[in-house]
């Protein structure tokens, strides 16, 4: 997960979102969402990428909200994702074919003003109680519960 | 209601009488009840009711099955009145349209059109593939459409008609039949459903139209509004009028002088179902729809892109929105989407409850980053992030 020192611009029309990128406090939220959508519907669309140590990126039509997460788009058929409300002063199509290039083997790449990473496609969540756990040992680590 | 314009001017925005506000509220509330179990379909359902106001027709241009005829329907069923529908082939006959010929006064030697539940005694009307109506057809049309007289043979009849909605699959290439075009001053183009929204297409489609009989409000409402449009006051707004004009015709993207004056309408018809008696910047949101064509409506956005950036209307936020794609426009709507919400949960949420919440939310903080949330839309999330606490 890196920073890339990109300009970034307000949208003139905000992208729909299709991901949620969160890390920390707002990771463990979204992990505990993503478990309440599992319990409610086990065939559900979600699926979920564990981004470095405690970042969480959750995909498919049932998202949720929980504050504080970045919701991503994509622009226009770029497979990139980008957060909804700003765009790059670059060039996407060019950003993306580079992501990609240095790193043909992965399926998702995402930028933001505050991290970049290309990593595998988000896959089905596992069991509830492991995504609550996850939740849990990351408010574990950010203080927010004690051990 | 103060209101400023973009241009720097500011006006004092008259409220209009309580009459009206009531009038126009009853409008918002047959948009509402029209379009719903529809989807993707609200701006269409408003732009109908924005032409209705203003006394002009409207164009949908669009894929077969994108329910045109059906928000058509529904919108005229929740006006009442008289209502008049076609499917116009290469082979249709004006009696079809216009009525057969009045035999008894044809014993006379007098040529006459039996008029009666035919479009000219119409006051709502679907015309849908018009362009394939005959050379008679249109040139029928052409009278009843724009001066709203209806002339066949020996037949001169003034026509009740409110609004006529035309359709069709693409715009046609004949110079002739682009100038009959040029009478339905509205073109909404649309497009099949999109993906995000193919769920709810489904849904919808599989539970059927709603059984309840449509309350209409009645076309007295409309004609009502119609008298406090024609008195809007529109001299502040002119000015910035001829402005956007200029600026579409530096785009490339011209209007005929009798679209152009014709606007006027639309912005006092918006002015008027926003509550004001007083058009101002924010009222210019109707002028992409007046373009012909669906390549250059986007160019011409964003030759008004200044402009419009003030673009809001209470009654008509999603044909506002869709329109303009104004930062103002897009935050009306969602919060009346979230007082909408807001309005029918209450104590604990079930988990439904919770997904409409959340659905709101989501497309706030999706649309807005919090820093430049405006102040009413932050008001209306943070009611409904306290409704999820509390759920």
């Amino acid at each position: 997960v890196h920073s890339i020192p990109v300009t970034w611009i307000a949208r003139p029309e905000p992208l729909a979102p299709v991901a949620v990128l969160g890390a920390q406090l707002v990771a463990a939220n979204l992990a505990d969402r993503a478990a309440l959508t599992v319990e409610t519907n086990p065939d559900s669309s979600l699926r979920v990428l564990i981004v470095g140590a405690d970042g969480l990126l959750v995909t498919g039509d049932e998202l949720g909200w929980v504050p504080g997460a970045t919701w991503l788009g994509q622009d226009g058929v770029c497979r990139l994702l980008l957060p909804t409300t700003v765009m790059p002063a670059v060039s996407v199509p060019l950003v993306e074919r580079a992501f990609f290039r240095v790193h043909p083997e992965q399926a998702v790449a995402v930028l933001t003003p505050s991290c970049s990473f290309v990593g595998p496609m988000p896959t089905r969540p596992p069991a509830p109680e492991q995504l609550r756990s996850f939740a849990a040992s990351l408010l574990t680590r950010t203080g927010a519960l004690s051990p | 209601v103060p209101g400023t314009s973009g241009l720097g001017a500011s006006v004092d925005t008259e409220v209009m009488e309580r009459g009206e506000v009531d009038d126009a509220g009853l409008l918002l509330g047959a948009i509402g009840r029209a379009r719903k179990g529809l989807v993707e379909r609200d701006a269409l359902v408003e732009v109908l009711a924005l032409a209705a106001v203003a006394q002009e027709h409207v164009l949908v241009i669009g894929p077969p099955g994108t329910a045109k005829s059906q928000a058509v329907r529904r919108f005229a069923a929740e006006l009442g009145g008289s209502y008049f529908e076609y499917l116009l082939g290469r082979f249709t006959e004006p009696n079809e349209i216009f009525g057969p010929v009045d035999l008894r006064r044809l014993r006379e030697g007098v040529v006459a059109i039996e008029t009666a539940g035919m479009l000219p005694s119409a006051e709502l009307a679907f015309l849908d593939e018009v362009f394939l109506g005959s050379t008679a057809i249109l040139n029928t049309l052409l009278g009843l459409l724009n001066e709203r007289v209806f002339r066949r043979g020996a037949t001169v009849e003034h026509v009740p008609l409110r609004l006529c909605v035309g359709a069709s699959n693409r715009l046609p290439d004949d110079p002739v039949l682009a100038a009959f075009a040029d009478r339905f001053l509205l073109r909404v183009h649309l497009e099949p459903v999109t993906d995000a929204s193919l769920e709810s297409l489904l849904a919808e489609g599989w539970a059927g139209d709603d059984p309840a009989t449509p309350q209409p409000i009645g076309l007295d409402v409309i004609d009502r509004l119609v008298i406090a449009r024609s008195q809007c006051d529109m001299t502040a707004v002119r000015p910035i009028l001829a402005e956007a004009i200029r600026r579409l015709r530096n785009a490339g993207v011209p209007l005929t002088d009798r679209r152009a004056v014709r606007c006027q309408r639309l912005i006092a018809a918006a002015a008027v179902l926003d509550g004001r008696s007083v058009a101002t910047t924010q009222d210019l949101w109707p002028l992409p729809f007046v373009v012909p064509s669906a390549e250059a409506q986007p160019v011409a956005r964003e030759a008004l892109q200044e402009l419009l950036v003030d673009s809001r209307n209470a009654a008509l936020g999603a044909a506002a929105e869709a329109a303009s794609a104004s930062p103002a426009s897009r935050a009306q709507r969602l919060i009346g989407a979230g007082q909408s919400v807001l309005s029918e949960v209450a104590g604990p949420l079930d988990s439904s409850s919770r997904l409409r919440v959340e659905a709101v939310l989501r497309e706030i903080d999706a649309a807005f980053d919090v820093s430049v949330t405006p102040p009413e839309l932050g008001a209306v999330r943070d009611r409904l992030v306290a409704a999820i606490q509390q759920g």
